[in-house]
């Protein structure tokens, strides 16, 4: 495919992008055992985009033949052309950057398994809770894969294949209190590679063990608390902290939020954080290679590399694409990502993550006399002016630097660079989430990471 | 194209022959143009040839379905295989099956037949040039004005075909104020309509949002911890309210069996002045559908009147399975406004809040929701005091439902459901 893509760009005139893309998703839902959903899709086509006098141009169809080819390029074209026409305010070229050139398979070794494989698992799985567990209510269980192929070539020389696979089950749990409240529970497993490179652990004692843990907590969290809204001490575990990297930090931290006016434009260079706090968007699979998503060259043909937004305290950098690069004045990040073969690069995360510092979990307990450890969040959503809230679907009161009861949902919320600059620790066990999505425009895959942190927030509750 | 569902026929008969016992297939076909622009101008035109299938197969009471896109052979082939196969894994169940009382009816069609690709560039152009004259603080990203042309066809072997054509214009942007370098909150809105908008600025609730995010600088906390009421204008009505009943009452949450409303059927959950229609195959609902995804029509339901639940929303794979009357398997949501006037609910309110966005999660298996007021106004003996921030505002969704208070007269329609603004009181407030 390489091969043909880069013979039709070359022929294009002008600043052109060509990438044929295929997502291809198997999904399978089991509630109450039954199966309500077993889906495979594969969303596939071409598409290019081009630029010129300011004004991008974009076509797409569900096709990736020569024919196909040459309409969404001269589809594309005539689509610059007009923008251009009618609204042009720069001859700037696009920044250039080296072309980003490469072959990520990140093909599994295995064999790929068969369909009847992943309805076992989650039957088995349904089946031993329901032994072990009587009381509860519900289960659902999600087996989610996602593969993304992509081949890029563009005008500039870039030309990149790239063969990411993810695979996520969720597992959720519902218990019915004696006077008929349901308490619900949820965790996520698995991460980067396709089902046959997640089964053998998915389906083993590892995740059992996982699932009666998630047990346990349920039956504490429906005996729980709800928490006391307002101010408190808390302790936000690994997987919370992965998120507030992307959504608190990471989205105002985004080339175009900024040119939008988000409250990390006019903080460049200055403190924004305590410094135990180090941010970065990591390109590839992260730092230790194993992040759950594989970016190399982004959908602009530029080399991904990392970018460490705040270091040490300190607010250093932007995410961006080519436009707000050179809307900024700065330079490319390989930040532009497309989640289908129909969708235009956007400025993406990639693997956003807090590093890990060098505190321990149960002395960032012990130093809090009144306050909250807060271990899941459901979801979160950031604003322009750095305000977030995460929604918290576990956790447990801190009274005396010691775990008391555990705690209903609730959600916290603060001002992200407020939040950062309370920070007193920064745990030295380090997560990265196995299956988490950004929306925005498009959704797409991205990996939060971060290690426990220790701060000060807003918690509601009654 | 596709105007007799042959493609959709091809898939059920393809899947017959590899082993199912029945199938059914959905085609959508198309085409989208889009126009991109910021505050200063137009930053992407895009078009999209629009042409994906679902094909499901049953095999003994076993269900698999695969989607496609494009019409390449060897794609089509492998879909229909793993449709095939995916069933084949699945285990029996008796409610799996296609809606044998799906029955065929005439192809409908509504909506404008193509793009007017320069009107809507010039249109665009006319809005950037409006938007600086009228609402100079207001800047604009992710905004897009598009045009989106889809057929949608059903088949299914019980020789019943559907096909439904709809032309639709989108507005919608996201946004915020900008003065001395300050910003207020992030705000977004859309509108759509069957036909091209005259004056995009006049879409919608455009000119009301763009001057509420004018008045939201300088923002302050909630002065103090209190119960009080929130007014959720109809952009937050469905995120706080009316989508979270809608999830407690439809056939999969009673699938699971914990929703607290399961054993609510015939009574009364909320004030009499609530009542709430299911009705996708209104002329007016621009996302609405006349068929659902099993071939069946949409009809008008009731699914609250009065107060009283008086409708689950079962789709017919729930029907089967719980044994329950098939009722909705299309949601789009009308709820008739009250008598009162916006402005009177707002200056009839003691303490509170009135918010147009909820930053907030799903509520939780018991139906209790908190999350962050945004684009918020703080309301204090009938008089908007100034914007919020931080405030985070916590409660009970079932609690809420019988402490509605107001109604508004002004009703907005999303295209996909209508909603008016809701006054409710008793919800716990507290800032930072």
């Amino acid at each position: 495919m390489l091969d043909r893509l880069e013979a039709a760009v070359a022929a294009a005139h002008g600043y052109t992008e060509l990438r044929q893309h295929a997502n291809t998703a198997t999904r399978v839902v089991l509630r109450q055992g039954a199966v309500i959903a077993n889906t495979v899709e594969q969303v596939a086509g071409v598409s290019a985009r081009c630029h010129g006098s300011g004004g991008f141009g974009f076509a797409a169809e569900p096709d990736d033949s020569d024919d196909a080819i040459a309409r969404v390029m001269a589809e594309a074209r005539g689509n610059a052309e007009l923008a251009a026409r009618h609204s042009a305010h720069t001859n700037q070229a696009l920044p250039t950057t080296a072309p980003g050139r490469g072959v990520w398979e990140h093909r599994s070794a295995n064999a790929p398994l068969p369909p009847q494989a992943r309805i076992d698992l989650l039957r088995r799985l349904d089946a031993g809770l329901r032994a072990r567990y009587r009381d509860l209510a519900n289960i659902d269980l999600v087996l989610q894969e996602l593969a993304i192929d992509k081949a890029l070539a563009t005008t500039e020389g870039a030309l990149a294949f790239t063969h990411s696979p993810r695979t996520v089950l969720y597992a959720a749990l519902e218990y019915r209190s004696g006077d008929g409240t349901p308490t619900r529970i949820a965790d996520v497993f698995g991460g980067f590679g396709g089902f046959e490179d997640h089964e053998e652990t998915l389906g083993s004692d590892v995740t059992e063990a996982a699932l009666d843990r998630l047990y346990d907590e349920l039956r504490r969290k429906a005996d729980g608390v709800f928490c006391e809204a307002g101010m408190h001490d808390v302790v936000l575990d690994a997987d919370i902290a992965g998120i507030l990297a992307h959504e608190a930090i990471g989205h105002t931290c985004e080339g175009d939020l900024v040119l939008g006016g988000s409250v990390a434009g006019p903080a460049l260079g200055q403190v924004v954080a305590s410094e135990k706090i180090t941010l970065m968007d990591q390109a590839g699979r992260g730092m230790d290679d194993a992040a759950a998503v594989a970016v190399h060259v982004d959908d602009e043909g530029t080399p991904c590399r990392d970018v460490t937004i705040i270091d040490r305290g300190v607010l250093r950098s932007f995410l961006h694409n080519k436009d707000t690069a050179l809307e900024l004045g700065m330079a490319p990040t390989g930040n532009a990502r497309a989640h289908a073969y129909s969708d235009e690069p956007l400025v993406r995360m990639r693997n956003t993550c807090i590093l890990p510092g060098d505190d321990r979990l149960e002395d960032m307990i012990g130093a809090i006399d009144r306050g909250y450890y807060f271990t899941r969040s459901g979801n979160g959503q950031a604003d322009f002016t750095g305000e977030f809230m995460f929604g918290v679907t576990t956790g447990y009161e801190i009274r005396g630097g010691k775990l008391g009861r555990a705690i209903r949902d609730t959600t916290i919320s603060g001002v992200a660079f407020d939040m950062l600059k309370a920070v007193t620790h920064v745990g030295d066990r380090f997560v990265w989430s196995p299956g988490g999505w950004c929306g925005k425009k498009q959704i797409i895959p991205v990996t939060m990471g971060g290690a426990a942190i220790k701060t000060r927030i807003n918690v509601g509750g009654r | 194209m596709g105007s007799d569902a042959a493609f959709a026929r091809d898939l059920v008969a393809r899947a017959q022959a590899e082993g199912a016992d029945a199938a059914q297939a959905i085609t959508r076909e198309g085409t989208a143009f889009e126009v991109n622009f910021d505050s200063r101008r137009l930053t992407l035109l895009r078009s999209r040839i629009i042409d994906a299938a679902t094909v499901t197969a049953f095999c003994g009471g076993r269900k698999g379905s695969a989607t496609l896109t494009g019409r390449d052979p060897a794609a089509v082939a492998a879909a229909v295989r793993d449709a095939c196969a995916a069933a084949m894994a699945s285990p029996a169940d008796p409610a799996n099956g296609v809606a044998e009382d799906a029955v065929t009816a005439p192809a409908s069609e509504i909506g404008a037949p193509a793009a007017d690709r320069d009107g809507m560039v010039q249109a665009v152009l006319q809005h950037i040039d409006d938007m600086r004259l009228e609402y100079p603080l207001v800047h604009m990203r992710e905004a897009r004005y598009e045009f989106g042309d889809l057929t949608r066809s059903f088949a299914s072997s019980t020789g019943a075909t559907r096909c439904e054509r709809r032309g639709s214009y989108l507005t919608t942007a996201l946004f915020n104020a900008q003065r001395d370098g300050k910003s207020t909150s992030m705000a977004h809105h859309g509108a759509s309509a069957f036909a091209p908008f005259t004056r995009l600025l006049d879409a919608g609730e455009f000119r009301r949002l763009f001057s509420d995010a004018s008045q939201s600088f300088d923002p302050q906390p909630v002065p103090e911890k209190f119960v009080g009421d929130i007014i959720l204008t109809p952009e937050a009505a469905w995120p706080v309210l009316l989508g979270p009943l809608a999830n407690a009452i439809s056939g999969y949450a009673l699938l699971a069996g914990t929703t607290p409303f399961r054993d609510r059927l015939g009574q009364m959950i909320a004030v009499p002045g609530l009542s709430l229609y299911n009705q996708p195959a209104a002329a007016d609902f621009v996302y609405g559908a006349a068929f659902d995804d099993y071939g069946l029509q949409n009809d008008d339901l009731t699914v609250l009147r009065d107060g009283v639940l008086e409708s689950f929303l079962v789709d017919h794979y729930i029907s089967k399975k719980l044994g329950m009357p098939r009722t909705a398997g299309w949601w789009s949501f009308r709820v008739p406004g009250g008598e009162t006037p916006l402005a009177d609910i707002v200056a009839a309110t003691r303490r509170g809040v009135i918010l147009t966005r909820f930053s907030g999660g799903t509520p939780s298996a018991d139906l209790e929701f908190s999350g962050i007021a945004k684009n918020a106004f703080y309301i204090e003996d009938g008089v908007v005091r100034h914007p919020l921030r931080e405030t985070m505002i916590s409660g009970n969704l079932q609690d809420l439902l019988p402490r509605i208070r107001a109604l508004s007269r002004e009703t907005v329609n999303f295209g996909g459901s209508e909603v008016p603004a809701i006054s409710a009181g008793g919800v716990t407030i507290s800032g930072n």
